[in-house]
């Protein structure tokens, strides 16, 4: 007789008509890239660009800000994309290329924009200032559209300078590092969202900051910012599923270790004197519970990146486990947080001993990701610094 | 009461399954993972020797340190892991089964008052009205919900979440499942097989016909990684394994053809695709199978795989032509060559062993353009021999067909050295008008004849002395003269030095220095114009000057002869890699469960409620088995959420309850 009290509505009940739009979209993205381009595509990239694009979706309707986010990004490069044409030379000739919109361009704006992040953020940390926080994360958001913006273009370029150089800009170490900028952020921001605290942004800013010093560094000392065609074990497409998911798992430890200095500068110094600035930091408990879901996040999408990593090896060069150096070291990356993990879950350990750890692991993790690259080789050297 | 001793096999399965043993095991694990990062692994041995010294070479080799990955004491670690993984399901797996399916039913009132998360409500409605509403809020919040009668009260018991403990037994039996799939294919059944004596590796560089039976392996075999290089044109039913320091050759049930592999470039030079068009020959086929194999896109045929791996020279043959470089240039022989192969050749006297070593079809080099922006040129076909004297030392040259650009000139280059460990030095022989090395050798060939050369020294001594007066001494000055000559065709400026320094005191020597040079050039620049009858153009006497430069480079060069390869028939061999792994199936397996199973363990928690409907007391409790804040604000919102459907029980009942 009377209506049943229900704990919430059911998730698709809860859907407003702007999800709809979205969702439409996407999907229409999708079924027009397909359409467009199906003729250079084989059935595993046919299958790719589906679940890419139902993911999408899916990732809109949980996290409601991505939906602005993507059709802001998307929005963007389809301006720069009709400006380019198809003669790659526009991109020195043209004003906004030059300046905003080609990739190398984009990814400076992003570069600075991430730096102004970091500071507006410090000063949100130092001087409790709301406003510095909420301006932290608006200049995080712009920078990750730059940023996003400058891959999606050069994934364009790449096929402008020449039809063959294509290929998605996964490829080498400047295109992977802002690859990890865009992701630390996002999953920063996701954290940021869900938990409605702002206070952490200066932690995450450092490992971004980093992440970008490093970006023009290479750009300028080595000139990585160069698109260079694939060589021919690349050229699958495995590496569309291998390298992004490869990225979500180091942007979250990224962000897990970031945290965990936050939460032993607020256990230093809150012992010392009750009132500093640490005290502005969020709770302990709460800075506990996203280091545990980061890293648990980044070790669900490590183990699946080290298995596509075994798939695509087993592909490409005969054997989907040859104890080759980066292969190896992914497993020695994923065993310490598989430890990591147990002793949070079955030992409930939580705490400085856990922050600590977090941060040794991502002292790990880099070992992983650029000293392989640097100081032994091997068959997947193809960033060298 | 006396102690009873457990029994050893629960003592084993404790120490087996204890966490402890793992970590420790897991230590070990990574330290030696990243031993064999370092230290690189399967070198040949003289690597390792010269490396560490014989002492230490010795120990890191009963280590096992340059096969970490297949030695015995790895293997066991990785083996009591998964041991020690397995017994952890093994003893929780059953518990944890049961209480999937377990509503825990025999939860006493007392001890969900006593929970963390309890919270009691009166309400107004009947009982079973009661149980059905909350049910149904509980149901709504995406749990599982029975409810049950328990003597006086009713229990409504809900769960959410338990499938988390199907993610643990899935993601720690996939750890054994996958290292099974790895068993089955690791190297380790040679080994075993070698320690059985059953086999044997072969070390010899023999062909494969003479291989004995000890080091081949049959069909029986059921997992192997193996090689094969196929020339254009020719098949193979025999793959490679490398082992240690040999090799064990595998037969193959059926034969593979390469009918051309082509390798495509990217308009920088660099390579864009290396493709093989193979023909499988099976007697099981009703037709012989053709396809392309490339990089990323192997040929999968009777379970084996075949993958592009490699490429080389497949015995290319080569047309060459030697010059030789003390005689004359009429003396040169062609000769016809295939790479990998040698030729006996008597020069200046002695017998030389020619070994071809090589033959590359591109040489896509870095270099920089005017404005010193680095592009890539491709510098056509070269050839690598080694010249081997009789007393067995081997000198390796490599030399371009075509001459190469420098600073606008064209040059035929050689490059000599006389180890692999040393760099190649470069012997740049000026091209003539017609782009050839005749008119070089030509020169070099009348520097080398006495008779002629006498002449022409003789001739314009005479010249010179008729001038100045002095004509008995044209025959000694012609003899000294070429003398000088001979120096230098021996030994360059540096030979002219040398002897000089024996019968020149030093205060004198660069006055005596700069007079030679000043005579050798004057007898070269004769000897120049002997060839060009006419007056030699500017762009001639360039050519003269860089022939001067090349002579003086020539004893450097130490070869009786100057190889030029006139043309060539290119061979390719595509190299392939032809595998055997059943366990990918279980490494694939074990994969799927493994992902399944954490995402399971991360984002399902286990979550408990009860509703204790006993009086006119509703008692709410509930328990999470992770310790996250998500739990509390659920907890919170439902008893928000209860109360309101008590509060909606109590406005559609009557006054009085009834009992």
């Amino acid at each position: 007789m009377n209506d049943t009290i229900q704990y919430s509505t059911p998730w698709y009940k809860s859907l407003s008509s702007f999800d709809y739009v979205w969702a439409a979209i996407v999907l229409l993205s999708g079924a027009v890239a397909w359409w467009q381009y199906q003729q250079y595509m084989d059935s595993y990239e046919v299958g790719i660009l589906a679940g890419m694009s139902l993911s999408l979706v899916g990732l809109g309707w949980y996290w409601k800000s991505t939906r602005w986010f993507s059709l802001l990004v998307a929005g963007v490069c389809l301006c720069a994309l009709w400006i380019y044409g198809t003669e790659i030379g526009k991109g020195e000739s043209n004003f906004f290329l030059k300046f905003m919109l080609s990739s190398q361009s984009a990814i400076a704006w992003m570069g600075a924009l991430y730096f102004m992040a970091t500071g507006a953020f410090l000063i949100g940390l130092l001087a409790k200032s709301d406003f510095g926080n909420k301006a932290g994360s608006g200049l995080t958001w712009a920078a990750t559209v730059m940023g996003t913006v400058g891959l999606a273009v050069r994934w364009r370029e790449s096929y402008l300078i020449d039809f063959d150089f294509g290929h998605i800009p996964v490829s080498n170490l400047y295109e992977v590092f802002v690859l990890l900028c865009i992701i630390t952020a996002l999953l920063y921001l996701y954290y940021e969202n869900k938990f409605e605290n702002r206070q952490l942004g200066f932690f995450s800013s450092i490992a971004i900051s980093l992440a970008v010093g490093f970006v023009f560094w290479y750009s300028y000392a080595k000139g990585g910012a160069e698109i260079q065609p694939l060589v021919p074990a690349l050229k699958s497409y495995w590496m569309k599923i291998h390298v992004p998911a490869n990225f979500v798992g180091y942007g979250a430890f990224s962000l897990s270790a970031m945290l965990g200095i936050a939460w032993l500068l607020k256990d230093t110094f809150i012992t010392k004197k009750k009132d500093t600035w640490a005290a502005g930091l969020p709770d302990f408990q709460l800075m506990e519970d996203i280091i545990y879901k980061s890293i648990a996040l980044g070790f669900a999408f490590f183990t699946i990146a080290t298995i596509l990593g075994a798939l695509w090896a087993a592909e490409a060069w005969g054997s989907y486990w040859s104890w080759d150096p980066k292969e190896t070291w992914a497993l020695i990356v994923w065993l310490n947080y598989a430890a990591w993990l147990h002793f949070r879950l079955v030992h409930g350990w939580s705490g400085r001993a856990m922050a600590w750890w977090a941060l040794a692991g991502y002292a790990v993790t880099l070992f992983c990701f650029l000293g392989v690259n640097m100081f032994l080789s091997g068959l997947h050297s193809y960033g060298e610094l | 009461m006396s102690k009873k001793t457990p029994r050893f096999s629960l003592v084993l399965l404790e120490f087996l399954g204890s966490m402890n043993l793992a970590i420790m095991l897991l230590c070990a694990l990574g330290i030696s993972s990243a031993i064999g990062t370092m230290l690189k692994q399967n070198q040949p041995f003289e690597d390792y020797l010269l490396r560490f010294g014989p002492f230490w070479f010795e120990v890191f080799k009963e280590l096992g340190l340059y096969n970490i990955y297949a030695s015995i004491w790895f293997l066991a670690i990785n083996a009591f892991l998964v041991v020690s993984t397995l017994v952890c399901v093994y003893r929780n797996a059953p518990g944890m089964l049961r209480e999937i399916g377990s509503w825990k039913y025999s939860v006493q009132h007392r001890s969900l008052a006593g929970m963390r998360y309890s919270v009691k409500l009166p309400f107004a409605a009947s009982d079973e009205t009661t149980r059905d509403s909350t049910a149904a809020l509980l149901s709504s919040a995406g749990y599982q919900v029975r409810a049950k009668q328990q003597g006086e009260a009713i229990l409504v018991s809900a769960k959410k979440g338990m499938l988390n403990r199907l993610g643990y037994i899935l993601a720690h039996l996939s750890i054994g499942v996958i290292c099974l799939g790895g068993a089955m294919d690791s190297s380790f059944q040679f080994a075993i097989k070698q320690w059985l004596g059953e086999i044997k590796i072969e070390t010899r560089n023999i062909p494969a016909s003479e291989v004995p039976a000890i080091s081949w392996l049959g069909e029986d075999n059921w997992s192997f990684r193996g090689n094969v290089n196929l020339p254009e044109g020719s098949r193979a039913d025999l793959v490679f394994l490398n082992q240690g320091d040999g090799y064990l050759v595998q037969k193959l049930p059926f034969e593979v053809e390469l009918k051309d592999f082509r390798i495509e470039h990217y308009k920088t030079g660099q390579p864009k695709s290396f493709e093989s068009d193979l023909i499988i020959h099976d007697s099981d086929l009703a037709e012989p199978l053709e396809k392309t194999i490339a990089v990323n896109h192997p040929l999968i045929h009777k379970g084996l795989a075949i993958y592009q791996a490699s490429f080389q020279d497949g015995g290319s043959e080569l047309q060459l032509k030697t010059w030789p470089l003390h005689g004359n240039a009429a003396d040169s022989i062609e000769l016809g060559l295939e790479v990998f192969t040698q030729e006996t050749l008597p020069l200046k006297g002695e017998s030389y062993q020619l070994e071809l070593d090589d033959f590359r079809l591109f040489n896509i080099n870095p270099v920089l353009d005017e404005q010193g922006e680095q592009e890539f040129k491709n510098f056509g076909p070269n050839f690598t021999v080694r010249l081997r004297n009789s007393s067995g030392q081997a000198l390796e040259y490599q030399t371009y067909q075509l001459p190469l650009e420098f600073e606008g000139r064209l040059f035929f280059t050689s490059g000599m050295r006389t180890s692999p460990a040393e760099p190649y030095r470069f012997l740049h022989i000026p091209a003539d008008e017609n782009y050839s090395l005749e008119r070089f050798m030509a020169l070099l060939s009348l520097l080398h004849d006495k008779e002629r050369m006498s002449k022409v020294i003789a001739r314009n001594v005479q010249a010179d002395l008729a001038k100045s007066g002095q004509p008995e001494k044209a025959q000694q000055l012609t003899q000294s003269m070429l003398l000088l000559l001979q120096q230098f065709l021996q030994g360059g400026y540096e030979g002219i030095i040398q002897e000089m320094q024996q019968h020149v005191p030093e205060v004198r020597r660069e006055e005596v220095f700069n007079a030679y040079l000043k005579v050798l050039r004057s007898v070269l620049g004769e000897a120049f114009r002997e060839l060009y009858p006419q007056e030699p153009t500017a762009e001639q006497w360039q050519f003269y000057s860089e022939a001067v430069e090349a002579i003086n480079t020539l004893p450097f060069y130490q070869s009786p002869v100057f190889f030029q390869l006139k043309s060539f028939k290119h061979i390719q061999a595509s190299g392939l890699q032809i595998t055997k792994s059943p366990g990918t199936f279980w490494v694939y397996l074990g994969s799927a469960m493994l992902v399944a199973g954490v995402f399971m363990l991360f984002y399902l928690n286990r979550q408990r409620l009860w509703i204790w409907i006993e009086g006119n007391e509703l008692l709410f409790a509930g328990q999470s088995h992770r310790k996250t804040n998500d739990f509390p604000q659920e907890f919170a919102k439902l008893s928000a959420k209860l109360e309101q459907v008590v509060e909606q029980g109590r406005q559609s009942t009557p006054e009085s309850k009834t009992s």
